[in-house]
């Protein structure tokens, strides 16, 4: 049951289009992520949403009713969503307590009613004791937990995120990655995350929709994406692959230059370019020479803990990164043989 | 809905759907095109015609010819470099010890300093009239009685004495704009020259004075400005000495017999000066090496003195001394003494200048009124425009949102006596006759004070992330309810800051005002510059301090207001 309707949502400024028709629904309780660098459209897909702006074209509804249109567009105060912000946008002149509590007084709560929420949601993200501190006096990760709690305390219709971790540093990054996805899964609000970090996406996301140049490049679970990367940038954003063209022999097989490479799934036309991907920890890497296993040099080895990262080059140059195990000592320039699995490499437009 | 940009969604400036930004913009860019261009239009109409009204350069020729008029010229040059210098030499060193040094009392010290900004020039003039004349002044005569020598020790009616009287009251300049650089010098950078292997002071030669060389510069830009468009200082203490600045020299040219094509050609030089000095400062800050000093990293860190510590207390206190203990003595003494040079005796005492300024001198009362009414209206018409026209710049941007800019910044670069003069003759004949009111000098005042509260609002604003309102929004609050709940309290600070800057510049406002105020118009600035005139030192102590008391008062009452409901930290992550 489609809860969040983006159809043909377009954004333009002057001549340039910054947001090129977007289709998307979202499922009622569901997080979608969007997922892309900066510049692809996923915050002015947040805002359009949010109803800071109007769009060019399409529409935004929500339980069937539209809320965005070209000429109309609900002020963002009537949506009944909430946002968390990069900036955490935190109200310096407010304490803690009073900025949670400002949109439940907002809804002409009763006091007594508006204070035992306000306590709870402070509960839920750990911040009952700072409830009468002022946002500048707590550290990062409080200032984005208590943005948390101000957004979720009015039980939003839909939750908006805007890059809500990008300000921390590494390890609280993380612990807030699965803080967000442990409140989600507490609460079940329908959201929407907007990202540029896939590790972020990944932990958090029922959906992630992987966006470039205003269009959506691929939408899907976690797994789907990251298994069966519909175009090269989404297999190179997400966790990275080498991505080989070459021209289609048949259905199945490339010649990239430097020997033929075979897929599983045939998707080429005989005599036309054709590209695939092959993540890096499934680049086979052998130290002697093997039926379907094409020559390569290595040109730097770098030992990784858990793996040992190799950049190869073919012998007509193109270069490949394998991930190998650690164990698999060859020094630098030695000759190996690279197996692709047919199996492993998929299709992709580039 | 109209045209939004991207980063900012227009926020301000609609009611009930009804977009007003664009009038509003359109009426404040007339009205303050209007504040600039016409006194500076009819400026250069008189300077460009003869006494008949004929078109001629005959005032410029006049300028350069005639030597009573060319040596001003050259006078100011030279006493504006040698004023930007001392005031550099002087105010270097205590910034670097305030800003970088565990000295005691540092606090203090950098408190007193800013604090001699609120002196008015002028009373600091008058002050050291009484400290250092070459016959009655104070030290001057203890000099004498202690050596037995003939001469003065320092004669104030001099070129040097009126370098050394400008300079105390522009090294405060220097002071504020480099210490406050040195403040946020990231120590990291400083550290990162320590690893090196370079000794402290080798990191305070080559690194940290290196990065406080373009706020040195700019400060340094700011004291000769001051030192070339004063007008009260050089009026106080040249013309006794028998020469004249370009400032006194206008001022003379509408003596009688007025000359006022003269007067404006002479006018000329001195705002062209201004603006190419101001484009310079803004060209030096403006650069990217200056960007640097902006870092958020850590407390800088402070070289420890040692034994050192005390002895350079002592030192800042003796330059703290002569802007600011000195005078003040002098001008209390002066305000309880029969003779303002007298001896420390009973016999000297009196209430004499309280009962003259408060009961026998008509003008006390009047003055008194017509400056406060001024600074308030001015302040809160000011503050009013300058909020009007920050939130527009700030959230609506562009090219109008730019000129407009430029247009409430532009009044900076016009000096007090030259929007003096063009306001004289823009409003002494018709279509509009507002000389001999109160109406021109608030135009004036309104021109010359508001660009600074403007800066200090255009700073509030774009301190004042888009977010916050936005997150006001989506959380149910309308336009109007984020307004009141979330922009307001947050803008608070800056606003009353801002109009706090422009009370304290209108009370001690000379130059445009000598120019503009008649007898029923007087202000107290004018007051105090007449009675100058009259020697009557006495009555000038006790207006002058009376004048700082009531100024503290409502800076003070604003603060408190602004106060209210205090506990705010205004700084997030």
């Amino acid at each position: 049951m489609s809860h969040l309707v983006l159809q043909g949502l377009t954004k333009r400024y002057g001549n340039q289009t910054v947001l090129d028709r977007i289709d998307l629904s979202v499922t009622k309780g569901k997080l979608v992520c969007l997922l892309g660098p900066s510049g692809c459209g996923k915050t002015t897909t947040l805002r359009l949403v949010a109803g800071f702006m109007e769009p060019s074209e399409g529409s935004v509804s929500v339980g069937g009713r539209i809320l965005s249109q070209p000429g109309t567009a609900l002020p963002p105060e009537r949506r009944g969503m909430s946002m968390i912000f990069q900036s955490y946008a935190l109200w310096p002149h407010m304490t803690i307590f009073d900025n949670v509590a400002y949109g439940l007084t907002l809804r002409k709560l009763e006091r007594g009613e508006t204070e035992n929420r306000v306590k709870k949601m402070l509960g839920a993200v750990r911040l009952e004791q700072l409830a009468d501190r002022y946002p500048g006096e707590l550290s990062g990760g409080q200032q984005q937990r208590v943005a948390l709690a101000r957004a979720l305390v009015v039980e939003p219709e839909i939750l908006l995120l805007d890059e809500p971790l990008s300000n921390l540093d590494a390890a609280l990054r993380e612990e807030m990655r699965f803080e967000v996805r442990r409140l989600h899964d507490e609460f079940r609000y329908t959201t929407v995350y907007v990202t540029h970090d896939q590790a972020e996406a990944m932990t958090a996301a029922d959906t992630i929709v992987v966006m470039n140049h205003g269009r959506i490049e691929q939408a899907g679970s976690p797994e789907e994406i990251y298994s069966r990367p519909r175009s090269g940038f989404v297999a190179n954003f997400l966790g990275g692959a080498n991505i080989l063209q070459g021209r289609a022999v048949d259905a199945q097989r490339l010649d990239i230059g430097a020997g033929i490479v075979r897929c599983a799934e045939p998707a080429f036309s005989a005599g036309a370019g054709g590209a695939m991907s092959i993540r890096f920890h499934e680049v086979g890497v052998l130290s002697r020479e093997s039926p379907d296993a094409l020559p390569a040099r290595v040109t730097r080895q770098t030992f990784l803990g858990a793996t040992r990262d190799l950049s190869l080059a073919l012998d007509d140059g193109t270069p490949l990164r394998a991930s190998a195990t650690p164990d698999l000592a060859i020094p630098a320039d030695a000759r190996v043989w690279v197996v692709l699995p047919p199996d492993r490499c998929r299709p992709v437009t580039v | 809905m109209t045209a939004i940009s991207a980063s900012a969604p227009a926020a301000a400036g609609r009611v009930g759907g009804l977009d007003l930004s664009g009038p509003v913009l359109a009426a404040s860019g007339i009205f303050l095109a209007g504040l600039v261009c016409l006194p500076i239009g009819w400026l250069v109409a008189y300077a460009f015609s003869s006494r008949a009204g004929d078109p001629t350069l005959s005032n410029f020729v006049a300028l350069i010819d005639d030597p009573t008029l060319f040596e001003p010229l050259v006078t100011t040059f030279g006493l504006s470099f040698c004023v930007a210098i001392a005031a550099a030499v002087a105010a270097a060193p205590l910034a670097w010890i305030v800003a970088r040094t565990d000295m005691p009392g540092r606090r203090v010290v950098r408190m007193l300093m800013t604090a001699s900004f609120v002196t008015p020039p002028f009373l600091g003039a008058i002050a050291w009239e009484i400290l250092a004349a070459p016959n009655s002044g104070i030290i001057n005569k203890i000099w004498r009685d202690v050596t037995g020598a003939e001469d003065a020790l320092f004669d104030v009616y001099s070129f040097p004495g009126l370098v050394f009287v400008i300079s105390c009251y522009t090294a405060p300049y220097v002071f504020v704009v480099l210490s406050n650089a040195l403040d946020r010098i990231p120590a990291d950078l400083e550290d990162a020259a320590g690893i090196l292997g370079a000794g402290r002071w080798r990191v305070v030669v080559g690194v940290t004075l290196p990065l406080a060389l373009p706020a040195l510069l700019a400060g340094t830009l700011v004291a000769f400005l001051q030192a070339m468009t004063l007008f009260g200082s050089p009026a106080i203490l040249a013309i006794p000495a028998g020469f004249h600045t370009v400032t006194t020299k206008i001022y003379s040219l509408f003596q009688f017999p007025p000359r006022p094509q003269v007067a404006s050609a002479a006018a000329i030089p001195l705002l062209t000066v201004t603006i190419t000095l101001l484009w310079l400062q803004a060209k030096l800050l403006g650069r990217r090496g200056y960007a640097v000093v902006g870092g958020k990293n850590g407390e800088p860190r402070l070289v420890a003195l040692g034994a050192w510590r005390w002895p350079v207390l002592v030192l800042a206190l003796s330059v703290l001394c002569l802007p600011l203990f000195f005078p003040y003595a002098a001008l209390l003494k002066a305000a309880i003494s029969r003779v303002p040079s007298g001896p420390f005796d009973p016999a000297n005492l009196t209430v004499e200048n309280f009962t003259f300024v408060f009961f026998e001198f008509s003008q006390t009362r009047v003055a008194f009124s017509n400056t406060f009414v001024l600074a308030i209206a001015t302040a809160t018409a000011g503050t009013v425009l300058a909020l009007i026209v920050a939130s527009l710049a700030a959230r609506r941007g562009g090219f109008f949102g730019r000129a407009l800019e430029f247009l409430a910044t532009a009044p900076i670069a016009i000096p007090g006596i030259v929007l003096g003069v063009g306001l004289f003759l823009a409003y002494t004949r018709g279509p509009v006759v507002l000389y001999g009111t109160l109406w021109i000098l608030f135009l004036a005042f309104l021109t010359i004070e508001m660009p600074a509260a403007f800066q200090q609002m255009r700073a509030a604003f774009r301190g004042l992330h888009p977010e916050l309102e936005e997150a006001s929004r989506i959380l149910g609050a309308d336009r109007l309810a984020t307004l009141r709940r979330i922009t307001a309290p947050l803008l608070k600070s800056g606003v009353i800051a801002g109009w706090c800057l422009i009370f304290i510049g209108v009370v001690r406002e000379l130059s445009a005002a000598v120019m503009l105020s008649s007898s029923a118009t007087k202000v107290l600035s004018v007051v105090i510059f007449d009675l100058n005139e009259s020697g009557n030192l006495g009555a000038i102590a006790v207006i002058g301090v009376a004048m700082l008391i009531v100024t503290f008062a409502v800076v003070g009452f604003a603060n408190w207001i602004s106060g209210v409901g205090a506990g705010q930290r205004l700084r997030t992550g």
